[in-house]
């Protein structure tokens, strides 16, 4: 700062300062000033003291304000016209994608981000840039976004995240620097990650720092294992049954549970087989004998000696050991009887411990995420409608076992026969579940029940499902947008005062909107 | 000015005849211009809920006007219609904003499906408001052509001013006493203060028919409780007013563009009618290149910057709506017109009103700015002329945001440095910089000598209004 700056800006505290303190406790006294400032002052001298100072104080501030140059900044100044590497590797979407994932951003129809994010991914093109603040803040919530996330941001997009510490996850991995010296959430993090790309790294991590960890961080460590579950984990495993920590035990005798060729599973084997016979002639028939007594080596590998409730409530102490003894024999076990899982399932029908092999099965397939046999206890509990269920046998999670188009199958199956199967709350539950696009077909029935829906309704207006109602809205996101003008018709059918208008328009609003999506992306992107 | 814009300008300019205009526009405009004509972000959000081809039918164009029914909850539909020349909005809901959802929705559509809206020969209800339209650009052209025949007996006139005149003196002079005893009393204990303090003194001045001496006394309270380094702010506030009054007093004694610019202070400047009659009108391509609009207790107030091509002057338009009222006019930003202004007199002339305009186009070119130390300059230069400029206008090229902690600033290829008004949202400081890619923009923006918030950012062959 010049000397003629520091003796303005003395001169100007020099009239705040009398200011503040009032012209009839001290008269006001002009101050000094360099330059023409200086020369201007002293003509103010005639006036009041109160004049004076108001305009003593007028000119100082116009003078600097005047004056007042922008500084140099310390950072070095961008270079003019820059050449280099472009910054956009992709071609920006369409101003109609862009004003569609707007809209999205803003809360409006935020379920079907991912499919805009996958859309946009699919034909290689890049979020526009004043959406890109937004988009990199979502992520930072919604970490089941961040994959879709990275495919749209294009170099800009990354360029821009390094610059906010907030924005970390989209520009940098997490490293083995982060397992070491990282606080949990970066640890589990970074774990998880490992698992999935590098199971066998991952374990040997985790070697390293066992001994160090709490009992709780070891069991969630454990419980990571699920990703990439081998053979290879199996020594380990084993090592697990004989932790400290009783979560650790239950947890790695679970795991355990899913490797068929463990040889805890195959000791279970040996002993489960020797309570279920197959009697082959002159029909195949299962003969079933309760366990005695639970040895101690059974004990260890997590057989359980009391069951918890509910699910002892329903079960006698030996028929819970067995039923645990089924749920961790792999199920290849029974498939050597030459049978399909299908065929195996049916033998038991009237059984008289139906329940506790159809429940032991369900444990099994879950642990060994066994589709065939998800797909025949499914089929056997809900299409067919007959066979006991224990308490606590989750058909949620064979559902999701079972692929894709299985699922999809499965749901043809369940619409097809039932004749009002979406009052039924299951069946809403695992059309909502549902991980891509339905197809065609079960597209059609899922219309065709509802139009049968809405027509029961005007009928008598008492007979509508709640459930259907707050489902319908979500059905949009699996209908293909190809099937809007079928969809469409259904309005048509709707007589007034309908309570499905509203849920309708809901579904049919979500819809348009994703054929929007689609067609934002159909026409060529920007640039 | 230099020659690229005038030729960017030209080359753009040869847009074809009227009939023409509309399609060549259509092209042009972007879901984001449509979005920026938004009264509000529900409105926005409900218009883009609407702009869904399946909510529409009958769609249909003649030259610029667009027209299509929506339907809404009732039974009839909406009857929805544009003319994108301008652009004006009417339909046929209840709703009181303006323009409402259906009018950005059709609008919208199209932006987005231009090809849906068939050619065809309007139905009566487009060809009835075309008619209305075109008798009151009659009429307003009759009115305008003759401004002065129905100004009253001019002897009334000159008492009323006399009147006003005495009123306007005595409020000065009680100003002044309440200033200096302000002083007198010391400033120290003025944050104890109610606000009642100082609405007293506006008040009072209201009455004397000084509205711009009460704006300039209610600034104070808020400087009173504005926290540290209120001090020297309230001073210089003070200083300010002080001036003003000072200046009142020997108006005669002053240049007229000085007297013109001390009586907007006090609140009491030319009427449009008189700055339309009096006042030489400026013709130029005006592009429309920055836009704000604030509100305060229910009045909108919109600010529009224009820069004329081949005089290099900036131009602002104030437009006032109470409400949800619509302004009356609409510019767009980034739209060029050959359009005449006419300024309101000043010693350095920014504020104006349209007198004729013709219709718009797109240009999308960056005009061409300065670098940081030039526009400050011209800033300085301007403030030593008319102290009370509060918004400057600064066109600068070649800026990179930068991020400094909390604060943004932006740096000129020098080096040199502006700090960005603390007020914009931190959002719009990182749209800033991804725009920017590390790399310079151009930038328009409001300039209050602390510091500059930015309006709108050019970047190759697009601009970005930040909102």
């Amino acid at each position: 700062m010049s000397l003629n700056k520091l003796a303005e800006g003395d001169a100007w505290q020099k009239v705040v300062s009398a200011a503040l303190l009032g012209t009839d406790r001290q008269p006001f006294t002009l101050p000094t000033a360099p330059g023409q400032l200086g020369q201007f002052l002293p003509q103010l001298a005639h006036l009041s003291s109160e004049a004076t100072l108001l305009t003593a104080a007028a000119a100082l501030a116009l003078h600097k304000h005047a004056g007042w140059l922008p500084p140099q900044l310390p950072v070095p100044a961008p270079i003019p016209h820059e050449t280099g590497e472009p910054y956009d590797d992709l071609p920006r979407c369409s101003p109609r994608a862009a004003r569609l994932l707007q809209q999205m951003l803003q809360g409006q129809h935020a379920v079907v981000l991912p499919e805009w994010l996958i859309l946009a991914a699919q034909r290689g093109q890049r979020v526009p840039e004043l959406e890109l603040p937004e988009l990199l803040d979502l992520g930072k919530q919604r970490r089941d976004l961040r994959a879709k996330i990275l495919w749209v941001l294009g170099q800009r997009g990354r360029w821009l995240a390094a610059q906010n510490p907030e924005w970390k996850y989209a520009v940098t991995v997490a490293t083995e620097e982060d397992w070491e010296t990282g606080h949990q959430a970066a640890r589990e993090l970074y774990f998880q990650d490992l698992r999935a790309n590098n199971p066998d790294r991952a374990r040997e991590l985790l070697q390293t720092t066992w001994k160090q960890e709490v009992a709780s961080d070891r069991a969630k460590f454990l419980e990571t294992f699920s990703i990439g579950l081998s053979m290879a984990d199996e020594p380990f495993l084993t090592a697990g049954l004989n932790d400290r920590g009783k979560e650790v035990r239950r947890v790695a005798a679970d795991l355990l549970a899913r490797l068929p060729d463990a040889p805890l599973s195959q000791h279970i084997a040996t002993h489960t087989t020797r309570y279920l016979t197959l009697v082959p002639q002159p029909t195949p028939t299962l003969q079933v004998e309760l366990p005695d007594t639970l040895n101690a080596s059974l004990i260890q590998a997590g057989i359980e000696p009391k069951l918890a409730q509910p699910i002892s409530e329903k079960l006698g102490e030996k028929a819970g050991w067995l039923f645990q003894l089924i749920g961790a024999t792999p199920l290849t076990v029974w498939e050597d009887w030459g049978m399909t899982p299908v065929e195996i399932v049916a033998l038991v029908r009237n059984h008289e411990w139906e329940g506790v092999l159809l429940g032991g099965w369900a444990l099994a397939a879950q642990r060994q995420q066994r589709s065939e046999w998800s797909e025949a206890l499914l089929n056997r509990w809900l299409t067919e409608n007959s066979g006991e269920m224990l308490p606590g046998v989750s058909l949620e999670n064979l559902f999701e076992i079972l692929p894709n188009d299985t699922q999809d199958q499965f749901l043809t199956q369940m619409l097809s026969a039932d004749r009002n199967p979406l009052s039924d709350s299951r069946t809403l539950w695992f059309l909502r579940q549902s991980r891509q696009e339905w197809s065609a077909v079960l597209a059609h029935w899922v219309l065709l029940r509802l139009e049968a829906q809405i027509a029961q309704t005007a009928q008598s207006p008492t007979n509508y499902s709640w459930e259907l109602w707050t489902a319908l809205k979500d059905f949009a996101r699996f209908m293909p947008v190809s099937l809007l003008p079928e969809a469409i018709k259904l309005q048509t059918l709707l007589p007034a005062h309908s309570p499905w208008s509203q849920s309708l328009e809901a579904f049919l609003t979500l819809l348009q909107f994703r054929q929007d999506i689609v067609q934002a992306f159909e026409i060529a992107g920007g640039s | 000015m230099t020659l690229t814009e005038a030729q960017s300008y030209q080359s753009f300019g040869s847009s074809p005849q009227k009939d023409g205009v509309g399609v060549v526009m259509s092209a042009q405009w972007t879901s984001e211009h449509v979005l920026a004509l938004a009264p509000d972000a529900a409105s926005a959000k409900n218009g883009q809920g609407l702009a869904m081809l399946n909510k529409w039918s009958s769609l249909g164009q003649q030259a610029s006007v667009i027209w299509g029914e929506c339907q809404g909850s009732g039974k009839t539909p909406y009857r929805t219609q544009i003319d994108v020349s301008e652009p004006a909005f009417r339909c046929s809901c209840p709703s009181r904003k303006f323009p409402c959802k259906h009018s950005l929705a059709l609008f919208l559509l199209r932006a987005e499906h231009p090809n849906v809206f068939e050619a065809k020969a309007p139905p009566d209800w487009v060809t009835e408001w075309l008619t209305t339209r075109s008798q009151r650009a009659e009429k307003q052209a009759e009115k305008q052509a003759k401004p002065s025949s129905q100004t009253t007996d001019p002897s009334a006139q000159a008492k009323r001013t006399a009147a006003r005149q005495q009123k306007v003196n005595a409020g000065v002079q009680e100003l002044r006493l309440w200033l200096e005893d302000r002083i007198r009393q010391g400033l120290a204990t003025v944050p104890q203060e109610s606000y009642q303090t100082w609405d007293r003194v506006a008040s009072r001045m209201i009455d004397a028919q000084a509205p711009g001496l009460a704006r300039q006394v209610r600034m104070l309270a808020g400087i009173a409780h504005s926290g540290g380094g209120w001090s020297d702010r309230l001073l210089e506030q003070l200083g300010r007013i002080y001036l003003i009054t000072e200046g009142f007093q020997r108006l005669e004694r002053l240049p007229i563009p000085v007297q013109s610019d001390l009586r907007t202070q006090i609140g009491w400047s030319l009427s449009q009618e008189e700055v339309l009659s009096t006042q030489p009108a400026q013709a130029d391509c005006w592009l429309v290149v920055g836009q704000r609009t604030d509100t305060d207790d229910r009045l909108k107030t919109r600010r529009t910057w224009l820069l004329g091509l081949s005089s290099a002057t900036f131009a602002l338009l104030l437009d006032f709506a109470h409400g949800q009222q619509p302004f009356e006019q609409n510019f767009l930003l980034g739209t060029c017109q050959e359009a005449e202004f006419v300024f309101y007199p000043s010693a350095y002339p920014l504020r104006a009103l349209l007198k004729t305009r013709q219709e718009a186009v797109l240009l999308s070119q960056p005009p061409s700015g300065a670098d940081i130390s030039t526009a400050i300059a011209r800033y300085n230069r301007a403030f030593a002329v008319c102290p009370w400029l509060e918004q400057f206008p600064l066109l600068l090229q070649a800026v990179l945001p930068i991020r400094e902690g909390d604060r943004w600033l932006i740096q000129d290829v020098q080096g040199v440095g502006l700090p960005l008004s603390p007020r914009i949202d931190p959002k719009q400081g990182w749209q800033l910089l991804a725009l920017s890619g590390g790399k310079s923009l151009t930038l328009f923006g409001e300039w209050n000598g602390t510091d500059l918030l930015p309006l709108t950012v050019w970047l190759e062959d697009r601009f970005y209004e930040l909102k």
